[in-house]
């Protein structure tokens, strides 16, 4: 995003509020993402924090070449793959809804059928859950951050080839998965 | 082309990533093909599905977590959690990587460092036990006893009538708490009622005039004369290194600007843990020589008191008032301190680190100096660590830390102002101890022994501008009125307190008062920091003026439950979450 490059340059000069703005203008977006990645709510708080500070302490070595985005982004799933290794006991998305209050934002629908829409969500997830980690990523920088494949390639530094067939085989294992809902769906 | 890159390329096609060739031959097969027409039909319900999903959002404001963490990662040498290169393959096993790169201590150097060791500091530290009652019968006598010395500033010049006048002010505060902080008071235990107090001074041993040649003298007890050797591993000694690398950023006329102002830090003691020599002690291991004054140079300078100029009446009554504090010394103690910032850190470590007996520290930048907020904020960082130890009430630290990274003048304001509308009446008590301030700072500080290294009589290498034979730091005991000392706990305009200090010490000298020398160095502060003019007055053997940090910190006791109802309980001590 051009407006990261002032706030950049601020924070650069030694205008910590500006880094901080950044922060506010992606935390959201980050968290949202990394919640799906890393599997629960609290890895993905840790994640995004710690991607945040990693991307102050070396803010120098941003070259802007990419998006402020991306490189943040890339921070935050090397963090994440690190974490994974290091198999940190996870609570579960809706535990940790629980526990720490992070409602999602509902995108609307009737009160009728909210618990339609719930179920159909937690089979979702219960899918995506089940993807390998490589797919699960590349589907939710496309579906759920919405970036383009090029985007996927820069942060996870891969060939768009890569990122398409990965895309593709996350979405084959899904449709496998969620056949009998698609279908329904499909009426 | 086999069938699953064919079925690659309708993935590819929904998400519109297809060349205008791709895309194409996509749609001929689709128009051929209703497999393929089914396919995409589930492709695109399914990406529907997944981005349907609830988002989520943090329901908290991250960028003040961040923004504390990731200086603290500059300061500790690297990203503390994750040792991960956000350029290269991710490792857990790698240490955090040292704080090497030239720009990032560049970067740092611009943030933090140099204006934070651009600044003189004092230090003010008190002790205080609150006992509301008392405080407010001594608020309200104060106000009156200022009014009186009012009028008795134009009507009469002579000491003895301004105590005269000032004695109603006097409450017995010793009387409420006699035995309380009796390792700690400023004045000695023999300090009894002057002759020819009027009524009110009854009960304040410590109230007497100056012409009796001894009060002052009797205000302060030497607890330490000596230096002692600095610590020197591991972090400490390389924070003194980092400082030593950094001073040629000092010379600089910002560093000047911000040199005027005084840092408050305000510290909780836990209750009969403090043994008499603690406070002398913590920053004596910090290599900041601590003394008090000796009563016969306190009483020599009594004794000229009288032939000094109107000028010095103010600062007259001032010691006067110093004096009376000196009853309230119960109380009240306070310690003055010109330090580098690296030896405020080790203080402050030490501080946090005791968490026996210190339960809870807030710093309190003057509002307009970003080196003082950056020391807050690194005290801060190492505040938080500090509030997890076990049983370290979460407290003033953590409050001065709640809003103070990004805005810590407004939270400075807010801390502030919480703080005497929690208080109430001490709201008043604290326009009215900032007036005087200044005035009784240069007292007591007048009252040290001559010497030229500032604060004399401790050693010659404790003066401003360092010694050959380690750091400068330098503490001195002095004595406040609780109201003051309260006034100091929520100051709001500390530049005026600052002004008036350095005003003071810039009369003497002017007047060329040898016997001010150490009042001389209060105002010499400045000129540490603009080019070391300390060093030609201080000697050869001086080589290089050290600079030095100008803070206050509050220290405070809970009160007994014996003593203090439960509502005082609550208003004198010190908020622990409210801050």
């Amino acid at each position: 995003m051009n407006d990261d490059a002032p706030l950049i340059d601020q924070a650069l000069k030694g205008d910590s509020a500006a880094f901080g703005r950044l922060v506010e203008r992606y935390q959201d977006r980050l968290y949202n993402t990394m919640v799906h990645v890393a599997g629960s709510a609290e890895d993905a708080r840790d994640v995004v924090q710690d991607a945040f500070v990693q991307a102050f302490v070396k803010l120098e070595t941003f070259r802007g070449d990419a998006a402020f985005y991306t490189w943040l982004y890339r921070i935050a799933f090397n963090l994440a793959a690190s974490q994974a290794r290091r198999k940190r006991p996870s609570v579960s998305i809706d535990e940790a809804r629980q526990r720490f209050g992070h409602e999602p934002m509902q995108k609307g629908g009737a009160p009728e059928g909210r618990m339609e829409q719930k179920e159909r969500i937690c089979q979702v997830r219960a899918a995506m859950d089940r993807l390998n980690e490589d797919h699960r990523t590349v589907l939710v920088l496309r579906e759920i951050d919405g970036c383009d494949y090029e985007t996927i390639a820069s942060i996870l530094e891969l060939r768009i080839g890569t990122v398409r067939s990965r895309l593709f085989r996350a979405r084959m294992q899904l449709r496998e998965e969620l056949l009998d809902v698609l279908q329904e769906d499909m009426k | 082309m086999a069938k699953t890159s064919q079925d690659e390329l309708l993935s590819a096609y929904i998400d519109g990533e297809l060349s205008d060739a791709q895309r194409a031959e996509v749609e001929e097969r689709l128009a051929k093909d209703a497999d393929a027409r089914q396919l995409v039909s589930e492709l695109r319900a399914l990406k529907e599905s997944v981005r349907s999903l609830p988002a989520y959002r943090l329901e908290e404001d991250l960028a003040r977590r961040v923004l504390q963490r990731a200086e603290r990662a500059i300061l500790t040498g690297g990203v503390d959690d994750e040792a991960t290169e956000s350029e290269g393959p991710p490792s857990s096993s790698e240490p955090p990587k040292p704080w090497t790169r030239p720009l990032l201590r560049e970067r740092w150097r611009r943030v933090y460092l140099w204006p934070v060791l651009a600044v003189a500091a004092t230090l003010l530290i008190m002790f205080m036990i609150p006992n509301r009652t008392a405080r407010i019968a001594q608020v309200d006598q104060k106000r009156m006893a200022d009014e009186a010395a009012q009028k008795s500033k134009s009507s009469s010049t002579s000491p003895a009538g301004k105590v005269a006048e000032l004695s109603p002010s006097a409450e017995p505060v010793a009387d409420v708490e006699p035995e309380r902080f009796e390792s700690l008071r400023a004045v000695p235990e023999n300090a009894k009622a002057a002759p020819g107090i009027p009524h009110g001074l009854a009960k304040q041993p410590s109230v007497a005039s100056k012409s009796d040649g001894t009060v002052l003298g009797h205000r302060f007890r030497r607890k330490m004369a000596g230096r002692v050797e600095s610590p020197t591993e591991g972090e400490e000694g390389r924070l003194l290194e980092e400082e030593k690398a950094k001073e040629n950023f000092f010379a600089d006329d910002s560093a000047d600007q911000v040199a005027s102002q005084l840092l408050i830090v305000r510290v909780d003691i836990a209750e009969s843990t403090i043994p008499p020599d603690a406070i002398a002690a913590l920053f004596s291991q910090q290599g900041i020589a601590f003394e008090d004054v000796p009563p016969q140079e306190t009483e020599a300078r009594a004794e000229n008191a009288d032939n000094e100029s109107d000028e010095n009446l103010e600062r007259e009554r001032a010691a006067e008032e110093a004096s009376q504090l000196g009853r309230s010394a119960d109380e009240v103690e306070l310690v003055y301190v010109e330090a580098t910032a690296g030896q405020l850190k080790k203080t402050l470590k030490a501080l946090s680190t005791d968490t026996d007996r210190f339960t809870s520290i807030a710093i309190e930048p003057a509002p307009e100096v970003a080196a003082q907020r950056e020391l807050q904020k690194w005290y801060m960082q190492r505040g938080g660590e500090a509030s997890h130890v076990k049983d370290r009430p979460r407290g003033a630290t953590d409050g001065a830390v709640a809003d103070a990274p990004a805005t810590a003048k407004s939270s400075r304001a807010k801390g502030a102002e919480a703080e005497a509308d929690r208080k109430g009446v001490l709201g008043e008590k604290d326009q009215l101890g900032r007036e005087r301030l200044g005035r009784i700072v240069a007292s007591q500080a007048q009252q040290r022994p001559t010497s030229n290294a500032g604060f004399g009589g401790v050693g010659a290498g404790a003066g401003v501008g360092g010694g050959v034979g380690g750091p400068p730091g330098r503490a001195q005991r002095l004595s406040l009125p609780p109201e003051i000392k309260e006034s100091l706990a929520t100051a709001k305009n500390r530049s005026d307190v600052v002004q008036r200090l350095q005003n003071n010490a810039g009369r003497n000298e002017g007047a060329g008062n040898e016997k001010n020398s150490d009042v001389e160095g209060l105002s010499s502060l400045k000129a540490d920091k603009v080019g070391g003019k300390r060093d030609e007055k201080s000697g050869p053997d001086r080589p290089h003026a050290r600079p030095l940090v100008q803070t206050l910190f509050v220290f405070r006791r809970p009160a007994p439950a014996a003593d203090l109802s439960h509502e005082t309980d609550r208003d004198e001590t010190p908020a622990k979450s409210d801050q």
